[in-house]
C-alpha cells in the first residue's frame, strides 16, 4: 500500500512531464477506444445491411423464377411500346383467364413521370446472361421518366402467389385491400419526393399518403397504388395498360404466348423467359458481387482498425518506456539511497512499475473522456476520411470497450515501464554516496 | 569480554575499470565495540568510502570478510539478494548530502526503513515522531527537506538512520555540507547518541575537529589502516587547520 501511494506521488514530482506524457497518451487511448468502437459499429451495420440485402436478393430471385412464366401484353397506352394505340379493354382480363394453360392473370395500368413526360419510355435493355456492370446484363431503366406510377388490383390472394407488390419493405406496410389513396414508394424515390411512410405526395394533382418504402433491384423507381386509383389518376377508367399473364408452368409459355399472338395481333406479347435466361445467374452474381463488395469494404475497416488500434498500442509503450527510462536515470542516487535504506530489488523494480502504471491508468481515464466526446470523429476521421467505403458509422462506447481500452493503457504502462523498472532495480546502492 | 559488534579480517578491494586497477584497500583489521565512536579520516582517495562501503553491506570485498554482530555473521559470505534485508535491520546510514526524499514530508521520510519490518501506520508514525522529538525537531514533522535547514535535514537523515534501531550507524562526512556551528551540533548528537544509547557509530571525516568526539579514530593512507598519520596532520597544518593535539585545543571545541 505504501509503494503504491509513493508510486503515485512520484509521479507528480515533475507535474509538467507527466501531464505531457499523459495528455500524448490520452489521446492515444481515445483513438484506441473510439477505432475499436467504430469497428464494432461497422461490423455490426454491415451484418444488418448483408442480412437486409440477403432477404431483398432472395425475394428478387424468387420473382426472378416466377416471371419466367410471365408473358407480357402490352398495349399503345403508357409507357410501354405496342403496335395499337388503342388501350385494353378491362374485359380482355376473363377472355386471357380463360386460355388454356393460363394460371392467372395481373392487368396493370401505368405511366411514367417526369420531364419531359412526352420522353417517358419503359425500356428493357441488355442481353441475357450478362452481368453487373459489363456488356450485356439486363436492367429496366425509364428513359426520360422520373418516377412510374404502377396501379395493380389489391388482391391478398393474388399478391401472395404472384408478388404483385414488392417483398421487400423496409419501411411502413404494404398496401392493403380497398386502399384507394395510398401509395408504396421505393426507396430512391424518397429523396425524389422529399418525403417518407406517413408523409403525402402530390401525383398530378392528386395527394396519396405514402404508407410503405420497398427496395428492388429490378423496379427501382416505381409508384405502387391501387388499380382504381391508377385508372382515376391517368384517366383511364376501364381501360389497362398491360397484362402480365402466368401460365401454368415454364413448359406453357410458349403455347400460351402464341395463342395470346393470335388472338390479340396489336398488342405486344413478350415471354419473359425470353429475356431472363441467365437472369437468376445474374442475381447470384450480382448478389455475391455486392456481398464481397461490403465484406471487402469491411475489412478495409478492419485492417485500417487493427493497424491504428496497434499504432497506438506501440505508441503509448514508446512514451512510457521513455519517460520511465529518464525517470530513472534522473533518481540514480534516490535508487541507490532506497538500497541502503533496506530496499531490495524487487521493492525497487515494483515501484517504478507502479509509477509507470498509474500514468497508464491516469492517461487511460482522461483518454476514455475524451473518446465518450469525440468517438464518432475519431472513428470516422481515421476508417473513412473521405467517405469512400460508404459505410454509416454511428459509434456508441460499451463498456466492454471502456474497461478494455483502461486494461490497455495500463498494460502498457506496465509493459513500457518494464526495462527500466529492471534497470533501477540493478543501481548499485554504493550510488547513494556518490558525490555531487 | 563482548564480542566486538564490528569486526574485519584482512578486507582488501580492489577495483578495474576501463583496463586500469586500483587497489583501494589492503588488508584492513579492525574491531569496533558496541557504543563506539569511530572517526576514519584520511587524504581524498585514501579508501575512506571505501571502507565504509565494504563496512555497510554496499559492495563486497575482493578478499577478507566483515562479520556484524554479537553473533559475527560472515556479511561477506552472503548472497547479494540477502544484504538488503542486513541494511534494513541491523545498519543505518548518514550521508553527506542527506539523500532525504524530495517528495516525502520528515516523518515520511523517517518512517521509509521501517517499511515492511512495522505493519502499522500508527506504530510507524508513533516511533518516528519519538525519533523527531529526540532529534529536537518535532515541530518540522509535516516539512518536505526543501523547507528545512541542512542541519535539519541532517537530523532528520539521523533519525531515518535510527528508525529500525540498528547496531551500527554509519556515517559519511555527515557535516560535509554543513556550517561549522551546525556540524558541532551534528557531531554532538551522534556522540551523545554513542555515550548515552550505546550506538556503534562509524564516521568518515577529513576534518580532525569533527573526530575529537570520537573515541577511536582511526587513519587511512593508500588503502591501509594506520593508528596515526603524522603525514596527513602535517598537510593540515600547512594548510592552516588547528588541530586536535595542539594545546590550545585539547578539548572538543564549543559552538559560540
Amino acid at each position: 500500500m505504501i509503494t503504491l501511494r509513493r508510486a503515485f506521488r512520484n509521479i507528480l514530482r515533475n507535474r509538467f512531464r507527466t501531464l505531457l506524457v499523459g495528455v500524448v497518451l490520452a489521446l492515444c487511448v481515445a483513438v484506441f477506444v473510439s477505432v475499436l468502437a467504430g469497428v464494432d459499429a461497422s461490423e455490426a451495420a454491415t451484418a444488418e445491411m448483408l442480412e437486409e440485402y440477403g432477404e431483398a436478393a432472395e425475394a428478387t430471385l424468387e420473382q426472378t423464377e416466377q416471371s419466367m412464366t410471365q408473358i407480357m401484353v402490352m398495349s399503345g397506352r403508357g409507357p410501354f411500346s405496342g403496335d395499337s394505340d388503342e388501350p385494353m379493354d378491362e374485359d380482355i382480363v376473363a377472355e386471357v383467364s380463360a386460355m388454356d394453360d393460363v394460371a392467372a392473370v395481373v392487368h396493370v395500368v401505368s405511366q411514367g413521370f417526369g420531364e419531359p413526360e412526352s420522353a417517358a419510355e419503359f425500356h428493357i435493355e441488355g442481353e441475357p446472361g450478362g452481368g453487373p456492370g459489363g456488356p450485356g446484363g439486363p436492367s429496366v431503366s425509364f428513359r426520360g421518366a422520373d418516377y412510374m406510377v404502377y396501379g395493380v388490383p389489391l388482391d391478398p390472394d393474388l399478391d401472395e402467389e404472384y408478388h404483385v407488390l414488392p417483398v421487400s419493405i423496409v419501411e411502413g406496410r404494404t398496401l392493403e385491400e380497398g386502399e384507394d389513396s395510398a401509395v408504396l414508394i421505393s426507396s430512391e424515390l424518397t429523396e425524389y419526393f422529399g418525403a417518407g411512410v406517413g408523409d403525402t405526395i402530390d401525383i398530378d394533382g392528386t395527394s396519396f399518403e405514402v404508407v410503405g418504402v420497398y427496395t428492388s433491384t429490378m423496379m427501382p423507381n416505381q409508384v405502387y397504388m391501387s388499380l382504381d386509383a391508377a385508372q382515376d389518376l391517368l384517366d383511364m377508367e376501364g381501360e389497362l395498360s398491360s397484362l402480365m399473364v402466368y401460365a401454368d408452368s415454364v413448359s406453357a409459355v410458349d403455347d400460351v404466348a402464341a395463342e395470346l399472338e393470335s388472338a390479340y395481333p396489336d398488342y405486344m406479347v413478350m415471354a419473359m423467359a425470353d429475356m431472363q435466361s441467365g437472369f437468376g445467374d445474374f442475381i447470384q452474381r450480382e448478389q455475391e458481387y455486392i456481398i464481397s463488395t461490403i465484406d471487402s469494404n469491411l475489412a478495409s475497416i478492419q485492417s485500417l482498425g487493427i493497424g491504428t488500434i496497434a499504432a497506438t498500442g506501440v505508441i503509448s509503450v514508446l512514451l512510457i518506456f521513455g519517460l520511465m527510462f529518464y525517470t530513472v536515470r534522473e533518481r540514480t542516487k534516490e535508487i541507490g539511497t532506497l538500497k541502503a535504506l533496506g530496499f531490495s530489488n524487487s521493492d525497487v523494480m515494483k515501484q517504478f512499475m507502479y509509477e509507470g502504471s498509474y500514468i497508464g491508468l491516469i492517461g487511460g481515464a482522461v483518454g476514455l473522456g475524451i473518446a465518450a466526446l469525440a468517438a464518432s470523429a475519431f472513428a470516422s476521421l481515421i476508417l473513412d476520411p473521405g467517405g469512400t467505403l460508404g459505410t454509416s458509422v454511428s459509434v456508441s462506447i460499451t463498456l466492454f470497450t471502456m474497461l478494455l481500452g483502461l486494461g490497455v493503457a495500463v498494460v502498457a504502462g506496465a509493459l513500457g515501464s518494464l526495462y527500466p523498472s529492471w534497470r533501477a532495480s540493478r543501481v548499485s546502492p554504493m550510488e547513494a554516496l556518490r558525490r555531487e | 569480554m563482548a564480542r566486538p559488534i564490528l569486526k574485519t579480517i584482512g578486507l582488501s578491494k580492489r577495483y578495474e575499470t576501463d583496463g586500469n586497477s586500483v587497489q583501494a584497500l589492503s588488508n584492513v583489521n579492525l574491531e569496533i565495540d558496541r557504543g563506539d565512536f569511530v572517526a576514519i579520516m584520511g587524504p581524498s582517495g585514501s579508501g575512506k568510502t571505501t571502507l565504509l562501503t565494504l563496512l555497510g553491506c554496499l559492495d563486497k570485498p575482493t578478499k577478507g570478510r566483515v562479520l556484524l554482530g554479537a553473533k559475527g555473521i560472515d556479511v561477506t559470505a552472503m548472497p547479494e539478494g540477502s544484504l538488503y534485508s542486513i541494511r534494513r535491520r541491523h545498519l543505518g546510514f548518514i550521508f553527506q548530502s542527506f539523500n532525504l526524499m524530495p517528495n516525502l514530508s520528515a516523518v515520511e521520510n523517517i518512517e521509509l526503513p521501517m517499511e515492511g519490518l512495522i505493519r502499522s501506520t500508527k506504530r510507524r508514525r508513533k516511533r518516528a515522531r519519538v525519533l523527531l522529538r529526540m532529534m529536537e525537531i518535532p515541530h518540522r514533522e509535516k516539512h518536505k527537506p526543501a523547507q528545512l535547514s541542512a542541519g535539519e535535514q541532517q537530523r532528520v537523515a539521523i533519525a531515518r538512520a535510527l528508525a529500525n534501531g540498528p547496531a551500527l550507524i554509519l556515517a559519511d562526512e555527515p557535516t560535509g555540507n554543513l556550517d561549522w556551528e551546525t556540524s558541532l551540533s551534528i557531531v554532538n548528537m551522534l556522540a551523545r547518541l554513542a555515550t548515552e544509547q550505546k550506538r556503534t557509530i562509524v564516521m568518515v571525516t577529513h576534518d580532525p575537529q569533527m573526530a575529537v568526539y570520537a573515541n577511536k579514530k582511526l587513519f587511512i593512507r593508500d588503502g591501509k589502516l594506520r593508528d596515526e598519520d603524522p603525514v596527513y596532520f602535517e598537510a593540515l597544518r600547512q594548510a592552516g587547520r588547528h588541530l586536535p593535539d595542539e594545546p590550545a585545543d585539547a578539548e572538543p571545541p564549543q559552538a559560540d
